[in-house]
């Protein structure tokens, strides 16, 4: 069953436009990753996909209804089931609240009592990498890296059946990183969650999308398996990104 | 050739409490770049703030000895911007938001070399578009620009001034390929034109592998190993270093689990001179790396059976 299309998606800024007639469809389950160069226009789709934004023309439709209004009941309905790690963690960490704080929040606006949420912060944090202390600290006390970790335990905590990751591991390191994406893998491939994926490292998007999307100045480029997308590119702008990757020299 | 920054036994705690960086000494040369490496949390970001004066006293406790083009830095507010440069690791908290991007990489110009204002805005938009951003973008505010554009931006505020030194942190994680190699060949240029020196933070071994002369691995704060680039990295010594590269290649086959070191890097490190605090993660421990207190070996490591040793 298709989970998430989107058809003919058009937006501009200012008469800028930025996303030209975008389309994409999405089964339950299934991985999807999004590259592009940056200010292609990644983003802009990522949070018409959303549903945080309308696009100008062209629709977005979650199990074949479109989707509702930003902000109204019926998204906040949604949007439990929706949910999305936001390319840079500081503009959406609240500065004046505690980790654990951030992470409570999206459990009681759905209901759970005190007592249940607080039993589930050390387990949350533990699924990536980070030590309970951190629990009490704010995100002023975190790394970049600590910080986007805590975006990402907060985006699974209500398993969604779509998670948009837009650059969730780029400020990690190896190792952290492969730990990251193993917990991605292994929460689409029990939980049946589907994912969009946006990297600027085509590794990462080889390895965790199922297909491809290239975007262009606010246009797909190039659509395929990934594995077809990355190995054997056929648009020049493809090739150029592939062509232009650093790559660790044989040891 | 002396060092344009030379920093020597840096510590820094926060007021009172345990060390999150210790025992780190480099030096920063003109016209090279040295690379940062090390797990998330290891004390890259703060290393950095700490080599522009930037952590606030009444909470962080700095140690050690800096100096910056010879001198032990004093006044801050002249060296800051037109000496020593930062890209902060987050750039939506580095630019003000109420303010054009144009107007603020103009005002850096204005402040650090002393140009006009119209001048100055020529010179801003000059600067946009050698990063890749329309000139004619600059009347617009950081909320209009994508992740990877405030990145460049930020980049092109550092660079306007015309520093001395450059300390990047993780200046290009939102750029693809191609506007990633665009924005450092940039630095590189001026690396080589005008003898630059930089420290680039970053946790991409390739992207180290391709832009750094030298690398410094960081590892809970403390210094695992450093040397030239190419060394470190297809002869690691120290086995923390080996085991973060062990991490860095994708499998052929897609949707395969990755290889990750096990466990936590420590949330702070522990009191006093403490053993290898690599230890409780480390394949190779033995009794005495829990024993021996931290050493700096000359061949450029701290780990008490290297790799290549019989374990
Ligand atoms: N609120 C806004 N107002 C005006 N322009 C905007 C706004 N949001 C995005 N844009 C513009 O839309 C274009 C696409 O931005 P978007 O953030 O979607 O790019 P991206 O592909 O995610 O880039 P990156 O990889 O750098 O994050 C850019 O030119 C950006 O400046
Ligand atoms: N203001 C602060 N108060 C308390 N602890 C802090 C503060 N700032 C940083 N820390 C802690 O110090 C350690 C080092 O932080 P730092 O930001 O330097 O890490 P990093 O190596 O840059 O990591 P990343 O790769 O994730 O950005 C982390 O454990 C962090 O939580
Ligand atoms: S000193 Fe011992 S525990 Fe530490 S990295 Fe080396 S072998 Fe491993
Ligand atoms: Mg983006
Ligand atoms: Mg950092």
């Amino acid at each position: 069953m298709i989970l998430l299309e989107a058809r003919g998606v058009r937006k501009a800024y200012q008469g800028r436009p930025v996303l030209a007639g975008v389309a994409l469809a999405l089964e339950e389950g299934r991985t999807l990753g999004l590259v592009g160069e940056s200010g292609s226009g990644k983003t802009t789709f990522g949070r018409i996909l959303m549903g945080l934004e309308r696009p100008d023309a062209g629709e977005v439709l979650y199990r074949g209804a479109p989707m509702p209004p930003p902000r109204t009941p019926a998204w906040r309905a949604l949007r439990r089931k929706i949910q999305a790690v936001h390319q840079d963690p500081a503009a959406v960490l609240n500065p004046g609240w505690t980790v654990q704080e951030a992470l409570e929040e999206p459990f009681r606006v759905h209901g759970m009592s005190r007592a249940e949420r607080r039993a589930r912060i050390p387990a949350l944090l533990d699924q990536v990498g980070l030590p309970g202390a951190v629990a009490s600290r704010r995100p002023g006390e975190l790394s970049g890296g600590q910080k986007q970790r805590v975006v990402i335990a907060r985006a699974l905590s209500l398993e969604p059946d779509l998670l948009f990751a837009d650059e969730p591991v780029s400020a990690l390191d190896t190792s952290v990183q492969a730990q990251i994406l193993n917990l991605l893998m292994e929460v689409c491939r029990e939980r049946g969650m589907a994912m969009v994926i946006v990297s600027h490292d085509i590794g990462v998007v080889r390895h965790m999308a199922e297909r491809t999307l290239v975007l262009r100045d606010g246009a797909i480029v190039e659509e395929g398996p990934s594995q077809a997308v990355f190995d054997h590119p056929e648009h020049p702008f493809t090739r150029a990104l592939v062509e232009a990757l650093p790559r660790l020299g044989g040891a | 050739m002396s060092a344009a920054l030379e920093a020597r036994d840096l510590g820094i705690a926060l007021a009172g409490g345990n060390p999150l960086v210790e025992r780190l000494s480099f030096d920063l040369t003109a016209g090279r770049t040295l690379g940062l490496v090390g797990e998330s949390g290891s004390g890259k970001s703060l290393t950095a703030q700490a080599l522009l004066g930037l952590l606030p006293a009444d909470r962080f406790e700095v140690t050690g000895s800096l100096r910056i083009l010879g001198e032990a830095p004093r006044n801050w507010a002249r060296l800051r911007g037109s000496v020593i440069a930062m890209v902060f690791q987050e750039p939506r908290l580095a630019l003000n938001p109420r303010m054009e991007v144009g107007r603020q990489i103009a005002e850096a110009l204005e402040l650090h070399r002393g140009m006009a204002r119209a001048e100055a805005r020529r010179e801003a938009a000059r600067w946009l578009d050698r990063v890749g951003i329309a000139s004619a973008r600059a009347e617009d505010r950081p909320a209009a620009f994508s992740g990877g554009m405030l990145q460049r931006i930020c980049i092109a505020m550092a660079l306007a001034a015309g520093p001395r030194i450059l300390v990047a942190d993780e200046p290009t994680t939102a750029l693809d390929a191609t506007v990633q190699a665009q924005v450092l060949d940039l630095v590189g240029d001026l690396r080589r034109e005008l003898g630059l020196a930089v420290l680039l933070i970053t946790h991409d071994l390739p992207l180290a592998a391709q832009r750094c002369d030298d690398l410094l691995v960081l590892y809970a704060g403390r210094p695992m190993e450093s040397g030239p680039t190419d060394r470190v990295l297809r002869r690691p010594r120290h086995r923390y270093t080996e085991a973060l590269i062990a991490c860095a290649r994708f499998p052929e086959e897609a949707g395969t689990p990755l290889a990750a070191i096990p466990g936590q890097v420590p949330l702070v490190t522990p009191p006093s001179i403490p053993p290898c605090v690599f230890a409780d993660r480390c394949r190779f421990a033995r009794e005495d790396c829990l024993e021996r207190p931290y050493t700096w070996f000359p061949e450029g490591h701290a780990c008490f059976h290297p790799c290549g040793e019989a374990p």
